[in-house]
């Protein structure tokens, strides 16, 4: 399985990305916001997850200011999500602790999304959250 | 053993926490950064330190299978978390990557209790501005501008100022007012003026105090004295403060005004952008001075109350564009059913002096 993990922050998500990779995902991670659209707009590139962080960069394909200066890039970057690929599982995955946040993403498909917080999760306990996440019946 | 080692994580976080509570002034950074350990004051140290914290606590909660144990483990990384990405703000160091500065600059703008602490707030005012990176100083700037607009109440925003600033910063406006060879705005709408390099180290100084806005130098001179010698970069820093305030709320209308004010005088799309947006959301009194601004800009200092405009010299493709655009934001904000009819009687008067000037540009063509 493949997972396109996208973060501006590689070296604390480097861990994360060990668990997965020791637990046998093959992870693709993309620390730029362009070059991760770039990837998801290839119908080619296989993609079985996806790992978006909320608060990073806006890149050349998003405004500063539609982003909060890069605090919400997560949100129009999911919704350009859906629209490549509209069956891909995504775990939106953020250190941000704003609830509305938080209800946004709950309010999506529960089999296509669901919302980690950092924080309260451990590389070895995101790994097993992905296992179960991937395990549930394809849509 | 599991909860030795755990035990050696807590103490080493509670003495970065004991440290941070201790030296949580405006100043206290300085003495942070001469009290920390050595390992933590660079950034390769803070992060060999807290990448062995973060492996550690994966490697116990993989051992362990008590409950109290986990959630301990997970108090810990979320301090560990929160003492990283404080320190890297704090401590500022020349070597931090900018993808790091920013990711903990995220970090701690999205924790109120950190964001409201003086040391963060003051760390934030530096970085916006000494970071070399544009994106960090803006970015921080940003931060700083919503903070204050959602925190500082009116009643925190003083009338009192201090007799001697206002007298300066007036005097240093006046003294580059008399170096123009020309009134009205100093950028266009299309171009934004020059920075006047030979006062660097003023709009430094004029922008610590703009990221305070408390009293009635902060309010009304400063703002103004940016414009008089600020360029792009200010103009940014102003729109995004004028943004701010419009999207929080505040209730400072004085306050916006003169950022409006500093915003005509600057120029540029950005400054227009600003004003646009202040026109369609801001109350009547900030809407009518960015309509005023947005007159002066397109008009090129020409005022309607005064004197018959001109219509503004468009002598290139990019500036003809520029004022279409102007001209098609301005239709929309007339039928918005918001506006009072007197906000609209001013909005149709630029609109037809903007399309004076295309037409004048169509027939010169």
């Amino acid at each position: 399985m493949r997972i396109l993990f996208i973060d501006d922050d590689p070296r604390r998500m480097g861990l994360y990305v060990e668990e997965l990779v020791d637990g046998g995902y093959e992870v693709v991670f993309h620390s730029d916001v362009d070059a991760a659209l770039t990837a998801l707009e290839n119908p080619t590139e296989k993609v079985d997850l996806v790992v978006l962080d909320i608060s990073m960069p806006p890149g050349a394909a998003f405004k500063f200011e539609d982003t909060l200066g890069g605090s919400r890039t997560g949100l129009p970057l999911y919704d350009k999500i859906r629209s490549f690929r509209p069956n891909v599982k995504v775990v939106a995955f953020t250190n941000v602790p704003d609830r509305r946040l938080a209800e946004h993403f709950s309010n999506e498909d529960n089999r296509l999304c669901r919302f980690v917080r950092k924080l309260d999760t451990l590389p070895s306990q995101f790994k097993e959250l992905v296992d179960d996440f991937m395990s549930e019946t394809k849509l | 053993m599991p909860a030795v080692r755990l035990k050696r994580i807590e103490r080493s976080l509670r003495e970065i926490d004991h440290l941070r509570r201790e030296c949580n002034h405006f100043g206290g950074a300085a003495e942070l950064a001469g009290t920390v350990s050595p390992a933590l004051r660079t950034w390769e140290g803070r992060a060999d330190f807290f990448d062995t914290i973060s492996s550690d606590l994966n490697d116990v909660s993989q051992e362990t299978q008590s409950e109290e144990t986990a959630a301990t483990i997970k108090e810990l990384h979320i301090e560990a978390n929160m003492s990283e990405h404080f320190l890297n703000v704090v401590m500022n160091d020349k070597t931090v990557p900018s993808s790091e500065t920013n990711a903990s600059i995220r970090f701690v703008v999205e924790n109120e209790e950190m964001l409201s602490s003086p040391l963060i707030q003051e760390a934030l005012i530096d970085l916006a501005i000494n970071d070399e990176q544009p994106e960090v100083r803006r970015f921080s700037w940003l931060h700083i501008c919503r903070y204050n607009s959602r925190k500082l109440t009116l009643g925190d925003r003083t009338e009192h100022g201090n007799d001697v600033e206002l007298d300066r910063w007036k005097t240093v406006r006046k003294q580059f007012l008399r170096k123009r060879t020309s009134f009205g705005p100093r950028g266009t709408i299309l171009i934004p003026a020059t920075l006047r390099s030979e006062a660097r180290d003023l709009i430094n100084e004029l922008l610590r105090l703009l990221a305070r806005p408390t009293g009635i130098v902060e309010r009304t001179e400063v703002p103004l004295t940016l414009g008089e010698l600020g360029g792009a970069e200010v103009a940014l820093f102003l729109t995004d403060a004028l943004r701010c305030e419009i999207n929080e709320h505040s209730k400072d209308e004085e306050y916006q005004v003169y950022l409006t004010s500093a915003l005509l005088n600057l120029g540029g799309e950005d400054s227009v952008e600003a004003l646009l947006n202040a026109a369609e959301y801001a109350s009547e009194p900030v809407r009518l001075a960015a309509l005023s601004g947005l007159e002066a800009l397109a008009t090129s200092g020409a005022v309607s109350l005064t004197e018959y405009s001109e219509p503004a010299m468009i002598d290139s493709d990019e500036m003809r564009d520029a004022y279409e655009d102007l001209s098609n934001r301005l239709s929309v904000l007339m039928a918005q059913p918001s506006i009072s009819s007197y906000v609209k009687f001013k909005v149709e008067e630029l609109l037809d002096s903007v399309r004076i000037s295309l037409s004048s540009a169509e027939v010169l063509a």
